[in-house]
């Protein structure tokens, strides 16, 4: 029997779902496309091809013994290493947890895996979560398929390539100022950072507890609402999740965008922004104003304030939140510690990579006595006025647009000297964590070179079914998102 | 200070004592008796076998979040009320951040700037005067793990079975001044804990712990000066030992000409005295920041009022009215408030009886014993307070002697047989019928006539003797005070 | 407001978080520290006296859970992931001093 030729996780759903192929046919194919592709984009720390097998075996063996179908029966997916799965390590990419085996799996996880859906993998991303292109990774550098000289962007740099390169999966990122949409669009997929607090994050290794969120990554809106659904909603684990009532994000998807008012802001087409980004994203307004919307300018006059904003909240927050990685109770330890403090002070500065040892220090100053007022205080009086730019766009519009990140898709090694350098790709997509919206990048086109562009859409709080639609009804109306990058596993030949 | 200060080098002149006035505030951690930890579902019990009692959240494990238990909050709520503190209307938890092996996330969470209570006072009694403390705050946190640090060993070991345990962090402002005082003032609180029953503040077992703030000023004087703080404090006595010695030690380095220095020192027990903390003092920079894994809390008026029901008197309030109402001496009434149940169980006797003293003194005599010998609380023994008034009163009423009342007691515990039915098979009916107890007069009378004359002539045996003949001739069972009256009669 | 990162600020920064941090990797971050003061002096443009700073993003409060008891992971689970182990207990090097003052960390338990 031919191999199943697979276009989406909604694909392999109702192949599933119809009797058309089992749920060992689906992995075995999927894992077919990753077994081609990985190795050329190194997107994966861990790969569970036998427990995949075994998980599709076993969901096969209730089907014909006459249970009912889990609504993601079959669907593969990836976790991001930051996230907690009983299977494999959880790394988060550092080498102070290179063989930390998790002891409880994550709420979404967990949740994915009822409704069926079968884990695969943990991807490769920047050290718990801290950069943009996943140079910072202690135990590879993921390369972008579109272009291997050149990152898939981060953190979530792994699942972001994994999704441009195979077809079939979702993959679970996570976002704290970027970390799911600029991926996303350097690599030519879709990724949704949830509006804060729809999904749990029970399981997902704090960085910025007040900006983190897990979200999907994929090759189509489609795909990124099935995994919605299934993920979002209050977890008792989790005090940070609302109590909004989950609609059908599928369902919704239908309804389209037509009738619905779409801000462009004024201040997120900057110089830094490179002309071809601009525009792509200008072309993608023109789509969705033919497709119905209307369209208006709309201004956030403190969006220039976002970046420093983020780096004082994220760095503080993320200070205390490593503060647990210390060699006593799970993790790496230093080899001979002289006395506590020793092993302290050893294991973190062996354990930790530069990026995140930075981060650690600018956010344990910036809370220190002395400096709390003047730095972490100030940025979340600062983050009350980013607020407020969205919530009164949002009286006059459903949702905004502009580019996800000022530049595609960069090379390998050219931002490293200087973090800073990093720090300013994220410019454009700081204010969605700050804001607490949600926030959506989808492929709008190409520059001239063939790098993929990502044009960023956000709405109100816990209307992430609007930034699904318009994402969607983009993807219907255009085929960017269905491009094949030059590695790619469901092609024969392999090109890479 | 009394003998203990003799063997000590500190021992402080008695004019130099006079001289100086010790400021004294105590900061007072308790856990909370709820069945679960603060931020996860761990059981919260005393004595587990080390780390059984843990789970990811509370060994800080990556990816976990806390999740806060309602029960502490009432708890604290409910402490706050019974203190009359102002009960926060917005609350919130923040993040205290320090390296330490029994803290797994390396930071607390505890309250800073926003506590749950603030104000408050708590009354109490010491060396016989009615004193009142006031309160500072009262606020919510996690306890940290125990470091155990093992004997011969380059080692440390820590057991996380506390970490998460609920506490309430109760600061008194400095007005208390000496070490008893300091001594009431940490029982009363223990009370008041334990009657609302939010801890069963048991010092051996760390759910009471306490840390004192000394500094001592010229008497006189309104200043506060520079203090130290004495940690490691493990019981009630030791409070006062270690404030005791360092008083001591710090009026002796003042009229020495030299200055305190603001610092923590730990008091040692066995050696009974306090010494700096080791290595190098550093103050701590906790870098406070507001919790962002907890939403905040607020607290209503139908919330408050929900809490307010079914609160108990105050262990002081109760004191009062049994003293002043019912005429109780102080003993008594300290003694009765110590435990909840025994004191409403003899505030239902009250209601039944007027003879609050001599039911006292039956509960406190009698029934304690008998709940310490079969380990049972006053609602366990099989003694309704109603039970308990019947044998009052057939003692005030003669029916029974107070010998024969005791013997009659352990006969009634546990039985609903009738009291006179008992007093009947027991034979120790007490006989006051004038008639009988004039022929037996008479009868010792006649046979003991140098007696009658020296009680004649005033001497103070004689009527002792026989009225102890009639009660050997009786067998005991006439009543003697009634043969003390008839003797009287008879012998003129 | 003017701040001058010095070696003495670096090193207390980095001995708060228990980062025992090389001479080049301290110098390089006295230089980043630099780079993120200059990057976040723009927030001194604006006009923040009026304004509330923004604590917990979400509209919620109240959120609790009832007192029940769940099962724990026991002592194996719990020392399952420590680096170092004695029994039933983790294990680190000796906290308090003893009498020749081997050991010791300055910090006091809770």
């Amino acid at each position: 029997m031919g191999a199943p030729t697979i276009r989406s996780a909604l694909e392999i759903r109702d192949g599933v779902r119809s009797g058309k192929w089992t749920c060992v046919e689906a992995i075995t194919a999927v894992m077919e496309q990753v077994r081609k592709a990985n190795p050329k984009i190194d997107a994966l720390n861990q790969v569970f091809a036998d427990e995949a097998l075994s998980a599709a075996r076993e969901l096969d063996g209730r089907r014909s013994r006459g249970e009912d179908l889990a609504p993601l029966a079959g669907v593969p997916f990836t976790a991001k290493d930051n996230i907690c799965t009983l299977e494999g390590n959880t790394t988060a990419a550092s080498k102070i947890l290179h063989n930390h085996r998790a002891v409880y799996p994550a709420t979404a996880v967990r949740r994915l895996q009822a409704a069926g859906a079968i884990l695969v993998g943990k991807s490769n991303m920047d050290e718990f979560g801290m950069g943009s292109s996943t140079e910072n990774s202690s135990v590879r550098v993921t390369k972008n398929p579109w272009r291997t000289t050149h990152v898939p962007g981060g953190s979530s740099g792994g699942a972001a390539a994994l999704a441009a390169a195979v077809r079939g999966m979702v993959h679970l990122g996570s976002d704290t100022g970027g970390s799911i949409r600029q991926p996303a669009a350097y690599c030519g997929v879709t990724g949704l950072k949830p509006t804060y607090g729809r999904v749990s994050r029970y399981g997902l290794l704090a960085f910025a507890s007040s900006l983190d969120q897990i979200g999907p990554i994929a090759g189509s809106a489609r795909d990124c609402a099935l995994a919605l659904g299934a993920i979002a909603g209050t977890d008792p684990m989790d005090s940070t999740t609302a109590p909004v009532p989950v609609p059908d994000y599928l369902a919704e998807l239908a309804k389209g965008i037509k009738g619905l008012r779409l801000g462009v802001v004024r201040e997120y087409f900057p110089e830094g922004v490179e002309a071809e980004v601009k525009e792509r994203v200008l072309e993608a307004v023109e789509t969705f104003r033919g497709l119905g919307a209307r369209v208006e300018e709309v201004s956030f006059p403190h969006a220039a304030y976002a970046n420093p904003t983020y780096v004082l909240v994220s760095g503080a927050e993320a200070s205390s939140n490593l503060a647990r990685y210390d060699g006593v109770h799970y993790g790496y330890r230093t080899a001979n510690p002289r006395s506590l403090i020793d092993l302290y002070a050893r294991s973190r500065v062996e354990g930790f990579g530069p990026e995140v040892k930075r981060r650690i220090m600018v956010g344990t100053f910036v809370l220190s006595s002395g400096y709390y007022d003047a730095f972490y205080l100030k940025a979340l009086k600062v983050r009350r006025l980013i607020r407020r730019d969205f919530e009164r766009a949002f009286e006059r519009v459903d949702a905004v647009i502009g580019p996800t990140s000022p530049v595609p898709a960069f090379p390998i090694g050219d931002r490293m000297d200087d973090p800073l350098k990093l720090y300013a790709v994220d410019v454009l997509t700081v204010a969605a964590n700050l804001a607490s919206v949600p926030g959506i990048s989808f492929p709008c086109g190409f520059t001239r070179d063939n790098l993929p562009v990502g044009a960023q859409v956000f709405a109100r709080p816990f209307d992430d079914a609007v930034v699904l639609r318009f994402a969607h009804a983009f993807q219907e109306a255009t085929a960017h998102h269905r491009a094949e990058p030059a590695v790619c596993g469901w092609k024969e030949d392999g090109r890479g | 200070m009394g003998d203990r200060a003799a063997g000590r080098a500190s021992a402080p002149h008695g004019s130099d004592a006079a001289k100086y006035e010790s400021v004294i505030g105590l900061e007072v951690h308790v856990q909370l008796s709820t069945r679960t930890k603060m931020f996860c579902r761990c059981q919260n019990r005393f004595g587990a076998p080390p780390n059984s009692q843990t789970c990811p959240v509370c060994l800080g494990h990556p990816g976990t979040l806390p999740v806060i238990n309602r029960a502490a909050v009432e708890s604290a709520v409910r402490a706050g009320l019974a203190c009359g503190s102002e009960i926060a209307r917005y609350t919130k938890f923040d993040r205290k951040n320090y390296y330490y092996p029994d803290l797994p996330k390396n930071y607390q969470i505890s309250q800073y700037d926003l506590p749950i209570c603030a104000g408050g006072v708590v009354d109490f009694f010491s060396g016989g005067r009615r004193r009142r403390v006031g309160l500072v705050r009262i606020h919510l946190e996690e306890d940290a793990g125990k470091n155990i640090h093992a004997a011969g060993l380059p080692e440390s070991h820590v057991d996380l079975n506390r970490a998460g345990v609920p506490l309430l962090e109760v600061v008194s402002a400095p007005d208390l001044r000496t070490p008893e005082e300091a001594g009431a003032y940490l029982k009363m609180l223990r009370l008041i804990m334990v009657h609302l029953g939010v801890s069963d503040c048991n010092m051996e077992e760390g759910s009471l712990r306490c840390d004192a703030n000394v500094s001592i000023r010229p008497r006189g004087s309104d200043q506060l000066e520079t203090r130290t703080e004495i940690k490691n404090i493990n019981s009630f006595s030791f409070v006062m030992s270690a404030l005791e010695y360092e008083i001591g030690r710090q009026i002796e380095v003042r009229e020495g000409g030299g200055k305190i220095v603001q610092e923590t020192r730990l008091y040692d027990s066995a050696r009974d005295e306090t010494r700096p903390m080791r290595g190098k003092e550093e103050a701590h920079d906790y870098r406070y920041f507001p919790e962002p894994d907890l939403a905040p809390i607020e607290i209503d008026e139908g919330w408050l009022a929900r809490l307010r029901e079914g609160m108990p008197p105050l262990p002081i309030a109760r004191m009062d009215r049994y003293m002043n109402e019912c005429g109780l001496p102080y003993y008594d009434a300290d003694v009765l408030v110590q435990d909840r149940q025994v004191a409403e169980y003899f505030e239902e006797c009250l209601k039944l009886s007027p003879s609050a003293k001599a039911l006292s003194n039956w509960l406190i005599n009698e029934v304690f014993g008998l709940m310490n010998q079969q380990k049972l609380g006053i609602r366990e023994l099989g003694l309704p307070p109603g039970r308990l008034v019947e044998l009052v009163q057939s003692v005030e009423s003669g029916t029974v002697s107070k010998a024969g009342g005791r013997d009659l007691f352990p006969r009634i515990v546990g039985s609903t047989r009738p009291i006179a039915e008992i007093v009947a098979e027991m034979g120790i009916a007490q006989v006051s019928d004038d008639s009988f107890i004039r022929r037996e007069v008479e009868a010792v009378v006649a046979e003991n006539p140098s007696v009658v004359e020296d009680l004649r002539k005033g001497k103070k045996n004689a009527q002792n003797f026989l009225v102890g003949q009639v009660m050997r001739r009786t067998k005991g069972k006439a009543n003697p005070a009634a043969v003390s009256e008839m003797i009287g009669k008879i012998t003129g | 407001m003017a701040i001058e990162i010095t070696d003495e600020l670096v090193a207390h920064v980095a001995r708060l978080s228990r980062l025992g941090l090389s001479s080049a990797e301290a110098a390089e971050i006295k230089g980043h520290f630099r780079k993120i003061l200059e990057f976040v002096k723009t927030l001194d443009q604006l006009d923040l006296k009026d304004v509330d700073p923004s604590f917990f993003p979400l509209a919620t409060h109240n959120v609790f859970r009832d007192d029940e008891v769940a099962p724990s992971l026991g002592a194996d689970g719990a020392l399952r992931n420590a680096p170092a182990r004695r029994g039933d207990h983790f294990m680190v090097p000796r906290i308090v001093a003893d009498a020749s003052g081997v050991g010791g960390e300055p910090e006091e338990s809770a």
